[in-house]
């Protein structure tokens, strides 16, 4: 909008018509000097910054003090764990776990082998098995009599030869008693 | 805006405010108050008060108008109260123009022509800027203002005289 643009020229008889007062009404012209200044300093916005600012702060300050005076509730959460089920495997037979015993206290429930008359119970390897594997108390004692099948049967004492007997009681007259 | 910038628009226009702000409605006082407090609550000042000042005066007076419902009666009834537009106490001794027959003659005028008078001759704005206060153009404004004027000079009886260069 150019304010440059010439206005036409006024009339005497328009002259006349300005000359016209209009009529003042009603103004309280103090009054509204009065709330006109009031309303433009309550629309600044530096005005408005600090009573907005109090405001919000007493605000918070209120909430927090309504959240201090209630109890503490016991904060439930209900949350959904997925629980895969594990794959279900044949189930294989257990297994005996081998059980090893290792005690000499068992020793005198070991009931020495009698002697038999098999030559393979007599072998150096049977009786060193034997010694290693239950101990001295493995040796076996000396039969008292020829056992008969699987039991136990006292056999009557083998008596040496006598060639032999002889020259074992020479060994021992010469040597002395066995240690 | 500054108090004493207010002080002086109050002083320069309050009196053609009320004049233009009766055309539309019968508190005119309240909404010159109004329009001047929304002006002194701007942060920023307008470009040209005065035709902020018609132009807000304007839209208040038409909804309080219409807010009343009797725009159009206060209208109808505008012609009884023309004698109390003007001063009567200023303009009988310069012996030209009556206030109370140009009350009378301007209250006649269809509402149109009478803004564009009053805003022209008592207000002081422009054509533009009562172009843009109307929200109409500055060459329907001059019209409207013509016709008015010459409605004006035949029932006030005024010659046809010479002219002089416009003071503002």
């Amino acid at each position: 909008m150019s304010r440059n643009t010439p206005e036409p020229e006024l009339t005497d008889f328009e002259r006349s018509l300005a000359a016209l007062a209009p009529s003042p009404g009603r103004f309280d012209r103090d009054r509204l000097m009065y709330e006109a200044g009031r309303r433009s300093v309550l629309n600044q916005p530096r005005r408005r910054l600090w009573p907005a600012l109090a405001a919000s702060l007493a605000a918070v300050a209120a909430g927090q003090a309504i959240a201090l005076s209630r109890p503490a509730e016991p904060n439930i959460v209900e949350r959904v764990v997925v629980v895969r089920e594990p794959t279900v495997q044949p189930e294989r037979p257990e297994e005996p776990e081998p059980v090893v015993i290792l005690s000499r206290r068992a020793e005198p429930e070991v009931r020495p082998l009698p002697l038999s008359e098999d030559p393979a119970d007599f072998s150096y390897l049977q009786l060193n098995r034997r010694v290693a594997r239950l101990g001295l108390a493995g040796l076996p004692e000396p039969s008292p009599g020829p056992s008969v099948g699987a039991d136990f049967v006292l056999a009557p004492p083998v008596e040496p030869p006598p060639m032999l007997r002889h020259r074992l009681l020479n060994e021992l007259a010469n040597f002395g008693g066995p240690t | 805006m500054e108090p004493e910038r207010i002080a002086r628009l109050l002083d320069r226009h309050a009196a053609a405010l009320a004049l233009y702000a009766r055309q539309f409605c019968d508190a005119p006082e309240d909404v010159v108050q109004e329009a001047f407090l929304r002006l002194s609550g701007l942060n920023r000042a307008p470009d040209d008060p005065a035709s902020w000042l018609f132009r807000v005066a304007r839209n208040l007076a038409i909804d309080a108008a219409r807010a009343a419902g009797r725009r159009r009666r206060h209208e109808s009834r505008a012609a009884t109260l023309g004698d109390e537009w003007f001063d009567p106490a200023v303009g009988v001794g310069s012996g030209e123009v009556d206030p109370e027959e140009a009350g009378r003659a301007l209250a006649d005028l269809p509402v149109e022509q009478r803004e564009v008078v009053v805003a022209r001759i008592w207000g002081g704005l422009t054509f533009e800027q009562i172009a843009e206060v109307s929200g109409g153009s500055s060459s329907t404004a001059h019209r409207l203002y013509a016709r008015g004027l010459e409605t004006l000079r035949q029932r006030l009886g005024a010659p046809c005289r010479g002219t002089r260069r416009n003071p503002n």
